[in-house]
């Protein structure tokens, strides 16, 4: 959902977020362009499409914390195969690849393990055995425009990966930096209510029937408390089957 | 949609605007008597009320005076602006200008101490010079205090030379790179018209924003 205080030449979302699943493995993926940035929206799809490719095809590698090549760590992997693949979208040699510039949220789960990954802002909560709790909470600067997008120098250093084991049903929700100023208090880090209403959601109806609902609160209700871009994903995974 | 699967306010919650603070750190000296006090009253006057008048930086912004004028005085704490009454400005005395560059660092410090403990977000605060001479007391520790902080990118400074009189040399050491400007005439106005646009730019700014101010304008209020 694109934010109010987007000029109208830009007003498409550089939010942009997408699932994918591979036989036991499904993941969810979310990329927060940087307002200021002509082509981070074009950035932003480009960092979801690519990792949920390689999260699904190569999730036993990255889990182990290693390049599935080989050739570095799964940190190194991930961020230099964003930046291989956006430099191929870049039509005019003028736009820098900084032009691209976005956060990246993940979670892949494949047969009880799942891998979060974190670079900037944004929030990602989970359930696990009936209890709600923050997966990842965002590393930026000490300013609240300070913060680290795939394009940075430190990109590669600054994400996170944690390692997750879980027996039985758990479910990820994935914000956006728009929204998650209503999802949790930021000096209490009291998570807000909402987050288990929309886990419950996720819970008892179908992956089409989810998207209109989180369309609809990101619409109705998120969008009127941030002037950010808002956005949300959702990754359910029921006992023993995976839906995103 | 059913209101089934739609959120209710009480379900979610709020959080404290994030806030940009800034300090005027302004010269009251004796060579300020006349209608240059009159005018700086007149335009800090103009950028509250120009703050107040916006949606979102009425809630962001956040002000703190130091004046310089013989002695050193924090004339306006921070506090919630709607809340806060506009000192009156007289002119007297020299120019203690390294000391109240000090000063207004400690404030900001103390300001961005009680955010942190607060839990509220908070933007790189700025640090608006504004003087029409030179400095009478050392101002090689404040110069340094500034340097670093710049460089550190922890703090933005806006050093602005009013009048002939103005030692520009001097401000640009101050200034931690960006280039110090001459105010055009009395234009106190403008340059805080131009302020308090900057103020709410900043302020609608989303995470990630990186803000360019609005260099087109500035010659509404500095000579080039």
């Amino acid at each position: 959902m694109p934010g109010r205080s987007k000029p109208s030449v830009r007003g498409a979302c550089q939010d942009a977020v997408g699932g994918r699943q591979l036989g036991d493995t499904a993941c969810i993926v979310l990329a927060d362009g940087a307002g200021s940035k002509l082509n981070s929206g074009t950035g932003a799809r480009a960092c979801v499409q690519l990792i949920s490719q390689i999260l699904v095809r190569h999730f036993d590698s990255l889990y182990l914390g290693r390049s599935p090549f080989d050739d570095g760590t799964a940190q190194h992997f991930l961020i230099s195969s964003v930046m291989d693949g956006i430099g191929r979208k870049r039509f005019a040699a003028r736009d820098g690849l900084d032009s691209y510039a976005c956060t990246l949220l993940f979670v892949a789960h494949k047969n009880g393990r799942t891998l979060v990954g974190h670079l900037g802002d944004g929030i990602v909560f989970m359930k696990a055995a009936g209890t709600i709790s923050v997966a990842s909470h965002p590393e930026n600067g000490e300013f609240i425009n300070q913060t680290v997008f795939v394009t940075s120098k430190s990109a590669e250093t600054s994400l996170k990966l944690r390692r997750i084991e879980t027996e039985g049903p758990c479910t990820f929700l994935l914000s956006s930096d728009g929204p998650s100023g209503s999802l949790i208090r930021k000096n209490t880090k009291e998570v807000a209510s909402a987050v288990g209403t929309i886990i419950a959601w996720a819970e008892s109806n179908t992956a089409k029937k989810m998207t209109a609902i989180l369309n609809e609160n990101l619409r109705s209700i998120f969008s009127l408390r941030t002037t950010d871009d808002c956005s949300i994903g959702v990754l359910n995974v029921p006992f023993q089957k995976v839906s995103s | 949609m059913p209101n089934d699967f739609i959120l209710r306010q009480e379900e979610l919650v709020e959080n404290p605007t994030a806030r940009l603070p800034v300090c005027l750190v302004l010269d009251v000296s004796g060579s300020m008597a006349g209608e240059p006090i009159k005018e700086l009253q007149s335009g800090v006057e103009t950028f509250f009320a120009a703050v107040l008048e916006d949606e979102v930086a009425q809630y962001s912004a956040e002000v703190a005076i130091v004046t310089f004028g013989g002695a050193v005085d924090l004339a306006l704490d921070f506090a919630s602006i709607q809340r806060q009454q506009i000192p009156s400005l007289k002119a007297t005395g020299s120019t203690p200008m390294g000391e109240a560059i000090e000063q207004a660092l400690r404030v900001l410090e103390a300001r961005k101490a009680e955010y942190k403990n607060a839990g509220v977000d908070y933007f790189q605060p700025w640090l608006v010079l504004m003087t029409d001479g030179s400095p009478t007391d050392d101002i090689a520790k404040a110069k340094g205090l500034i340097n670093d902080q710049v460089h550190g990118k922890k703090l933005a400074v806006f050093a602005i030379g009013i009048g002939n009189g103005a030692d520009m040399s001097t401000l640009a050491t101050l200034s931690g790179g960006r280039a110090a400007m001459k105010l055009k005439g009395l234009s106190f106005q403008e340059f805080f018209v131009w302020l308090s646009a900057s103020v709410s730019r900043v302020s609608q700014s989303t995470p990630g924003d990186k803000v360019s101010l609005d260099t087109s304008a500035l010659s509404s209020w500095a000579s080039v």
